[in-house]
């Protein structure tokens, strides 16, 4: 029998980043935050210094403190937040 | 996973990290600038130091030795200390600049491009003292070997002179190898060069 549980499972963040660091750094980095089971980073626009992306991040209680913080780790600066989805699931007891 | 196997794992790890600091301060290509220059630096000043020394008719391999070490070790310490400075400088000065245009603080918080380019500014002044410091003590071997034993002083000479023409040489193969041009043609420009300060000396003398 389990238990409803209430969470982020998608988020859409549009990004800046300086060009020297890695997409696929980022994205692994992403990938392993609590919540996170997948990430998907579209580079939207490139500059001389910089890397606009469009980051999709989707899962279930996306700990959205954590991939602020990871992506700050990574001197990625985090424009907006485009969008978000909520979602109630029933999880098994002791699962987590 | 063994304790073994767990040691080698956290040295992979360690050793990739330092790899992504490299790559994202693009400190490669300023470490292998920095080893050949101040390299070749280290070898042709104890190139100048020693046939200078023999013309002006010196015969005491310790003199070499602590003049050239002396030297080398003065060398050492201003190449780390200048590099630290300049790059250090030069670093900060492209922080901010990125800062401007993400608008954003990244100085003093810890980021993946803060910590690269603390190591990049290590790693450039390591390598400025080690490189000189290194092609030195190379060139001054046949002196180091002439304190102990009992060999003419003309060998240790040829040897010494023979040895850092070898090191030059040899950063001239590197170069050459890097830039993926002939490195053959790389070294002998880069003994010419050390032919050349040998020759500057003997017409100073």
């Amino acid at each position: 029998m389990g238990e409803e549980a209430l969470g982020i499972s998608r988020v859409v963040i549009d990004a800046q980043k300086p060009r020297e660091i890695s997409i696929v750094d980022l994205a692994e980095a992403l990938a392993e935050a609590p919540g996170v089971s997948k990430v998907d980073i579209n580079v939207t626009e490139v500059d001389a210094r910089t890397e606009t992306l469009k980051i999709h991040i989707e899962g279930f209680e996306i700990d959205v403190e954590e991939v602020s913080s990871i992506l700050e780790e990574h001197s990625t600066v985090i424009r907006s937040i485009d969008a978000v989805s909520a979602e109630k699931r029933i999880v098994e007891k002791g699962n987590g | 996973m063994t304790e073994e196997e767990d040691f080698l794992e956290n040295i992979r790890e360690i050793i990739d990290e330092f790899e992504t600091y490299i790559e994202i301060s693009g400190a490669g290509e300023i470490l292998r600038r920095y080893f050949v220059m101040n390299a070749f630096d280290g070898a042709l000043t104890m190139l100048g130091f020693t046939v200078g020394s023999y013309i002006s008719g010196l015969r005491n391999p310790q003199i070499i030795v602590t003049g050239g070490l002396g030297a080398s070790l003065a060398m050492g310490v201003s190449g780390f200390v200048g590099a630290l400075l300049s790059e250090k400088a030069e670093r900060e000065r492209e922080i901010r600049e990125l800062e401007k245009i993400l608008f954003t603080r990244l100085k003093g918080k810890g980021s993946i491009v803060e910590k690269a380019n603390m190591i990049a500014v290590v790693l450039a002044a390591l390598t400025d003292a080690t490189a000189p410091a290194l092609a030195a003590i190379i060139s001054a071997a046949p002196f180091i070997y002439a304190l102990f034993y009992p060999i003419d002083f003309f060998v240790a000479f040829a040897a010494s002179v023979a040895l850092t023409l070898l090191v030059v040489f040899l950063l001239g193969v590197y170069l050459g190898k890097i830039s993926e041009e002939n490195p053959i043609k790389y070294g002998l420009a880069m003994v010419l060069a050390g032919i050349l300060v040998s020759m500057i000396t003997l017409l100073h003398v």
